[in-house]
């Protein structure tokens, strides 16, 4: 009586326990790491078709990529998204329990409970990678339930039956979860040696049989697939980056099979062994859950969240983190240049922030996706829609497992229809039909394109205004006078008119920046930001002219004195109230 | 613990069974559904791709291909020598066996094709439709050609592959998912035969791999005397050479406008490699430093060496004055030696327009090339143009029976000169997919036709790659691919010598 009350108390424990985790795993992907999900998001286009599945069947891991993108999917929705990681995560947590708790024949379950601890955070910790995909957690999660599975039905077999088991469970498993199922092979020799009733000799040859097969499976695809070697042992598609081995994917591997049998051996070990569990499973858990950010780069989080805002054109969100966390990366840097822009603040507040000359305007291209993704945005609020197009498509190339973008392929969609490309845009909205998420915004547009009588979308025909006449070859060295040719197209492109009047700015050429305001001047006369009074007052002290007191505020004139003081002064503590200033910038060279 | 008894087992395996045999059937019936209440119109169905009066070989793969609207088809065609195939489903979807007995048993002649198809629920009779079985064989496994994104810069996935004509198959004879993102191009074998065959290896591992009778050689892809990588071969009918174009080529992109990018070259001379003597061949005046000279090809007995020829400017300012005439100069294969004076044969110049890819029928009566408005790189040039020229008469004449709004461009002949596979954007002006055509004895090409698919509209909607510098191949290219990532991953390079 009293051990079925313990048994039914250790249940309601493991089940508290796990929706406990679940809870604070949902909470971390839901909101501060929500990013990350939006990040894996883009990374992918899954389609629901026969031919995009295809694609996948024939390589090993493929089925598990599958299914890890077909969930990948809901990372759209972050809501949904952080339930399914943690949902993932906490299957793989109760697979590691049950695993144990059929190496242990059921006893000892609080240990193991103690003990599946560790893979799982472990595990938590792997994905701070942010390129390990939905499809390694899949990958895992067959080959623990094929583990299960094995472990559960694993009768006193004949040899050659036992034998045949093992060749058609790695095949099957190695087909559907890739090289991952080494852990399955070694945890069913460790299972079948833990095994009392079966002899040493069957014993050896189940062991010889399994890691032969592995073996065999891994020299039969390494003919049929296109991929080197190293990459069908790391894992095709376990990360994006399919050439580099992660040292955490080793460990996390090596704690899914070490960790049952610490399990076994703890079991039967004595009553103090026992004791020393909690206090083990403390000392390696506990510090790796409060040393997370280790595995959680700040700075390379801080770019995926800049990313996450610029896709959602969330403007105001990017000027909070940027003021809370002070921008100094190229990427955070443009990203908070646009948001200032699109907020109409870049010609007052440009110089509250770091800036790093022209490239925190516009980022010269390089061959990855996010930092590519940010610059086409930044193309595309301008109306720079061939260059958006161009930032858009490498970014898209340059994703390193070869996949799509939704983000991209959907913005793709929208420039072609801005360009009057309809046919392309229906290829692009074609696609996009075949998704979860995308599915009725191209349905729409596909209804839109349908019919071009019909109204378009208003941001689409102002863009579409926007795109100037003349057409010449891309210069990054002359991309002031795109804006001004943007300017002079639409004077009311209030993005293109901050970006032109900053761009001298930043380049510290004054001259250059009167002939661009006198530019401005002939459509907005009254056009006098504080930026542009700053300058001017900044341009009359250096060439020793009174500050025309008609266009240059006394306050600004205030803090041009303020400043010359300071820096004549030469006094460091002087000089850094003004160091986040057009004056300093124009002075310092920093 | 109650244990079931064996019968009951038994008898639960059997329901289940049956159950899956009910399952099985209902879908299978589920699949066929047959026109009721056929409503007929007088107009032809719009069916993706096009096959309305295309003229195909023998050889070719079903002609699957769906009706827009449609949620089911039903499609009946009858040879006009007898034969009948039928195909129900979403799209029509041809049983293969049955599909070339049919067309064998019509050859030269015209197959009708009936659609009927359930749109909105109701059934549709559609007018009938001719396509007609070429006289002409193809005589030709299938295709070869590179499958890249038509990208700026940056590529993702891609690689050189062959595909099976007279089936869907298609296999890759190198993907760059194998050596670490390298770019292959300008697969190009000798007239179809695959045992004779070039490709290019660009970036870190950098190489021109020539393929001779299954053996291959890696040259260095640059010479420190050649003015760039060679680049564009063709190969001299007797095998023994190889004429390349040597390009420093670089790119622009348009920051308005529908065209996207330019590929212009700071200077190009056209060669031709010695395979035997492992020698670059050079002539003065096919190696100007005012002049460009690009993209030649051989005549099929051997004695000419065609290419275009262009005044250098400075580019990319002047990139839109890059206008090439198409040239040719005489050659001796027996000596390597070149002849002293550059004919020109078709003066583009003159008509403001440029000349790129010239390819001669193997039976040296015609010369394909792409005119367009400036430049030679013209898949990114809308307005460019199949052009046929009679090498006999010198005339020379749009081929307007297989031009599109959209970019036609790179295109090779069949070994016996009857049929033509070309690229062309026309689908939806960016993605550029493969035609067929054929031309007849008075050198007009029938309507070309998009290479076929198992499921065309899923296949070609989902694809995100163009397929560029395609020819035919005598039978399938047999390559060891291990070997070849072996060799491009080692390193290891021949130099190349000029004589």
């Amino acid at each position: 009586m009293t051990k079925e009350i313990q048994k039914s108390s250790l249940k309601y424990i493991v089940a508290v326990a796990f929706a406990v985790i679940a809870a604070a795993l949902y909470l971390f992907w839901a909101f501060p790491y929500r990013a990350a999900l939006g990040y894996r998001e883009e990374m992918q286009l899954f389609q629901t078709t026969g031919t995009y599945f295809a694609g996948f069947a024939l390589r090993p891991a493929g089925i598990a990529i599958y299914i890890g993108e077909f969930l990948t999917q809901f990372f759209n929705n972050y809501w949904i998204g952080g339930a399914v990681m943690s949902l993932l995560m906490v299957m793989f947590g109760l697979s590691c329990y049950v695993i144990c708790n059929k190496f242990t024949s059921g006893h000892s379950k609080t240990n193991n409970l103690l003990l599946s601890l560790i893979p799982l955070t472990f595990l938590w910790r792997f994905f701070g990678n942010q390129d390990v995909t939905l499809g390694f957690i899949t990958a895992l999660l067959i080959v623990t339930f094929g583990t299960y599975l094995y472990v559960s039905t694993d009768y006193d077999y004949p040899s050659a039956e036992k034998c045949l088991r093992v060749i058609v469970a790695t095949s099957l498993l190695y087909w559907v979860a890739g090289p991952i199922t080494i852990v399955f092979t070694l945890l069913i020799i460790a299972f079948t040696c833990s095994s009392r009733q079966i002899s040493v000799g069957k014993k050896a040859i189940v062991a010889t049989v399994a890691i032969l097969a592995i073996i065999a499976n891994i020299y039969l695809w390494s003919i049929f697939i296109t991929y080197p070697f190293s990459y069908q042992l790391i894992g095709i598609g376990y990360l994006l980056t399919p050439d580099v081995l992660n040292s955490y994917q080793l460990i996390f591997e090596a704690l899914c099979v070490i960790v049952p049998i610490a399990a076994h051996l703890m079991a039967r070990g004595n009553a103090s062994t026992k004791r020393i569990l909690p206090i083990l499973v403390l000392f390696v858990v506990v510090p790796a859950v409060i040393r997370y950010s280790k595995s959680y780069d700040k700075t390379t989080y801080r770019l995926i969240d800049y990313d996450y805002m610029v896709r959602a054109n969330d403007w105001e969100g990017i000027l909070r983190y940027s003021d809370a966390h002070n921008p100094d990366l190229p990427l955070s840097v443009s990203a908070t240049n646009l948001a200032l822009g699109m907020t109409g603040q870049l010609d007052s507040r440009a110089f509250d922030y770091y800036q790093n000359g022209t490239e925190g305007l516009i980022p010269p291209f390089s061959k990855e996706a996010i930092s590519s993704w940010t610059t086409a945005e930044i193309f595309f609020q301008l109306g720079m829609i061939n260059s958006a197009q161009r930032f858009y498509y490498e970014g898209m190339e340059a994703i390193p497992n070869y996949n799509k973008s939704s983000r991209a392929v959907k913005r793709l969609a929208e420039i072609a229809m801005i360009r009057g490309e309809y046919k392309l845009a229906e290829k692009y909205l074609r696609m996009l039909e075949n998704t979860i998420f995308y599915r009725k915004w191209a349905q729409r547009n596909l209804e839109q394109i349908k019919d071009l009588t019909a109204i378009a979308p208003p941001i689409y025909c102002q863009l579409r205004q926007r795109m100037i006449d003349e057409d010449y070859l891309f210069s990054e060295a002359e991309l002031d006078k795109t804006l001004g040719q943007l300017f002079i197209k639409d004077p009311g492109n209030d993005l293109a008119r901050q970006y032109l009047i900053l761009y001298p700015l930043l380049q510290r050429d004054l001259d250059k920046f009167v002939q661009y305001m006198g530019v401005v001047a002939e459509s907005l006369p009254q056009y006098n930001p504080l930026l542009a009074q700053q300058a001017l007052a900044f341009i009359s002290m250096k060439n020793g002219q009174p500050i025309p007191k008609n266009m240059v505020s006394p306050m600004v004139e205030q803090s041009l004195r303020g400043f010359a003081q300071a820096w004549t002064s030469k006094n460091p503590e002087l000089i850094e109230p003004h160091r986040h200033t057009l004056f300093h910038y124009l002075i310092s060279n920093e | 613990m109650k244990y079931k008894s064996h019968t009951e087992s038994t008898q639960r395996i059997i329901n289940a069974l049956q159950c899956f045999v009910c399952c099985l059937l209902f879908v299978l019936t589920g699949c066929v559904e047959k026109p009721t209440d056929v409503k007929k119109v007088n107009f032809l169905p719009t069916i993706f791709p096009d096959y309305v009066g295309v003229t195909i070989p023998a050889e070719i793969a079903p002609l699957n291909f769906s009706v827009e609207g449609a949620e089911r088809v039903d499609v009946t065609v009858k040879g006009e020598n007898g034969g009948e195939l039928h195909s129900n489903g979403k799209y029509a979807d041809f049983d293969i066996d049955k599909w070339h007995n049919l067309i064998e048993e019509n050859k030269g002649k015209t197959l009708t094709v009936s659609v009927c198809a359930k749109i909105e629920g109701k059934w549709i009779q559609y007018e009938d439709f001719p396509v007609n079985v070429s006289q002409y064989p193809l005589d030709e496994y299938g295709l070869t050609y590179r499958r890249i994104a038509p990208g700026y810069e940056v590529y993702s996935k891609m690689g050189i592959y062959q595909r099976n004509l007279s089936n869907f198959a298609e296999d890759a004879i190198i993907e760059n998912t194998m050596t670490d993102g390298q770019c292959y191009n300008c697969h190009t074998p000798n007239r179809t035969n695959p045992k004779d065959f070039v490709f290019h290896v660009r970036g870190e591992h950098g190489a021109t791999m020539i393929s001779k009778k299954g053996e291959c050689t890696w040259l260095k892809a640059s010479n420190d005397t050649l003015g760039g990588a060679m680049v564009y071969p063709y190969w001299h009918p007797e095998g023994r050479y190889c004429t390349f174009s040597t390009n420093q080529t670089r790119q622009g992109f348009h920051i308005s406008g529908h065209k996207r990018l330019e590929v212009f070259d700071l200077s190009s001379d056209v060669i031709v490699y010695d395979t035997e003597k492992n020698e670059i061949l050079r002539d003065t005046l096919l190696n100007t430093k005012a002049w460009s000279e690009n993209t030649p090809s051989f005549s099929p007995d051997g004695k000419w060496l065609y290419f275009t020829t262009c005044l250098q400017k400075n580019y990319p300012l002047e990139h839109k004055d890059e206008k090439y005439n198409l040239c040719r100069i005489a050659f001796d294969p027996n000596t390597g030696r070149f002849g002293s004076q550059v004919d020109t044969l078709f003066n583009a110049v003159a008509m403001d327009k440029s000349v790129t890819w010239p390819r001669p029928s193997y039976d040296g009566k015609y010369m394909l090339f792409t005119l367009s408005d400036y430049g030679y790189f013209s898949i990114w040039h809308k307005e460019s143009d199949q052009w046929l020229l009679d090498l006999a008469t010198g005339e020379a004449r749009p081929v307007e029976e297989i031009n599109s709004d959209e970019a036609d461009s790179f295109h090779n002949w069949s070994d016996n000169s009857r049929w033509v596979v070309f690229t062309s954007r026309r689908g939806d002006g960016l993605y550029s997919n493969l035609y067929l055509t054929s031309i007849d004895d008075k050198g007009r090409f029938s309507k070309p036709f998009l290479l076929p698919q198992k499921n065309p509209e899923e296949y070609y909607t989902q694809s995100l790659f163009s397929f560029n510098t395609p020819d035919f191949t005598k039978e399938k290219v047999e390559f060891d691919t291990r070997a070849a990532v072996d060799a491009i991953l080692s390193d290891e390079r021949i130099p190349t010598k000029v004589r």
